[in-house]
């Protein structure tokens, strides 16, 4: 059960995702790592197809690092967002990517920021975003419970709170991987659902 | 015999020249001279315009040799204008591809950097004449603020605070600014100043709105504003500004 979870609150952003590679009814590992680190401000979360996920996103990483080399200075997260919305919607009429994104993010100037992206190419703005099955659940519960001022521990709550309910609901109840984006940069917390 | 090494812009000459692009830096020396000053505030490009036929109609051009690339980026040219206007239309059209593709503005010195690839492109791939023209660019992007650069014929650039290019006088130009110049200076300060430099390599009696093209880049607020000055503006201008009778220098 494949699920994406990021939401913005105090000072940066927190991205959740599972951590399992399944294929047909069997479970390959459940230590992998689907939210990728940008530029040391920058997380990119994909779920999908595991091939073409690792494909486009070590592509968009090693782009957006290319861009850094090449100017001396990073591409701010709207941008990111919008390149990778672009590279989307130019690759689904030939050779489509089946992957959806979440991408998180913290600028010096504008502060913390959330963009959703689909396999189709649009992108949204957000300030909590979830991709699979787990929507269903946790868009009401976010609904509910999510405020931008949450503090970073408050937040980390709620994620508790999501994947609890993910784990009572779902079939099979998994592991996960959180990590958080801020000013100091990207940070990995320990996680048990 | 001499001819040798002139004909292809391609080809090294034994003392390790390249002819055609000096001769092109030779084509922006017959144009008028070009001024930009980076005021802390802002920019001032300041031009002296050459072609002032009586009968020319000049209600429908704005402006001889300053162009708008972008709303953060603006060139004034010198050289050959039909040259400037293929590069001036790459330019716009590289400026709205990076804002197609990122949503952003583009940044000055990657913009800068593109237009000076295509030109040296021309230095180097045989059977073409290189870009006549030297350009002075000033923009500003949140990475560095208000910028000001120049390019040339060969496809360097490089950033100044006060330079000129074209003009039979440039190192009398180069040497007011370098002794007018103050680092904190403000955006009438450099109006100023332009005006000073454009009056000690002209022709003193041409100093008026028929024979000078003035403009300003700043920004009010998070608006960015470039204005090129009409003639009533100009002429009020160099009316106020008075400036001292010409020393024997």
């Amino acid at each position: 059960m494949e699920t994406l979870l990021s939401f913005v609150v105090q000072g940066g952003v927190l991205s959740l995702a599972d951590s399992a590679i399944n294929h047909s009814i069997v479970k390959m590992k459940d230590d992998e790592d689907k939210i990728m680190e940008i530029d040391g401000n920058k997380l990119l979360s994909a779920a999908g197809e595991a091939g073409d996920r690792v494909q486009f996103t070590e592509y968009i990483s090693k782009n957006i690092k290319l861009y850094s080399l090449r100017n001396g200075y990073s591409l701010s997260t709207p941008a990111s967002a919008n390149f990778i919305r672009n590279e989307l919607a130019t690759s689904i009429r030939s050779h489509p990517y089946q992957i959806n994104l979440i991408l998180a993010g913290y600028d010096k100037e504008t502060g913390p920021s959330l963009y959703y992206m689909d396999y189709l190419g649009s992108l949204q703005k957000l300030t909590f975003a979830c991709h699979g099955y787990s929507s269903y659940f946790l868009l009401g519960l976010l609904d509910r419970h999510h405020n931008v001022n949450l503090t970073l521990d408050e937040g980390i709550a709620l994620m508790k709170l999501c994947t609890k309910e993910l784990n009572t609901r779902f079939l099979v109840s998994g592991k996960y991987i959180l990590k958080f984006v801020s000013a100091d940069g990207i940070k990995v917390i320990p996680y048990e659902a | 015999m001499a001819r040798r090494y002139d004909q292809r812009t391609t080809i090294f000459s034994p003392e390790g020249r390249v002819y055609q692009v000096e001769y092109a830096m030779t084509a922006i020396r017959h144009a008028g001279a070009t001024v930009g000053i980076l005021a802390k505030d802002g920019i001032v490009l300041a031009a002296e315009k050459k072609t002032t036929a009586k009968l020319l109609d000049q209600s429908t051009t704005i402006s001889e040799k300053m162009f708008k690339i972008d709303e953060h980026v603006v060139c004034a040219v010198a050289g050959i204008t039909s040259d400037a206007n293929i590069l001036i239309n790459y330019a716009r059209l590289s400026s709205q591809r990076y804002y197609y593709q990122y949503q952003e503005p583009m940044p000055v010195e990657q913009l800068v950097s593109q237009i000076c690839d295509t030109k040296q492109g021309y230095t180097q791939y045989g059977g073409l004449r290189p870009f006549g023209v030297s350009f002075l660019y000033a923009g500003w992007d949140r990475h560095y603020g208000f910028q000001l650069y120049q390019s040339d014929p060969s496809g360097n650039f490089a950033g100044w605070k006060a330079t000129s290019i074209g003009g039979e006088n440039s190192p009398v130009a180069q040497s007011v600014l370098r002794s007018n110049y103050k680092p904190d200076i403000s955006l009438k300060e450099a109006l100023t100043l332009a005006l000073k430099v454009l009056t000690k390599t002209m022709d003193r009696s041409n100093i008026n709105s028929d024979k000078l093209e003035f403009s300003y880049f700043t920004r009010i607020g998070d608006k960015i504003v470039y204005h090129i000055l009409t003639a009533e503006e100009l002429d009020s201008f160099i009316k106020e500004t008075d400036l001292e009778p010409e020393t024997d220098d």
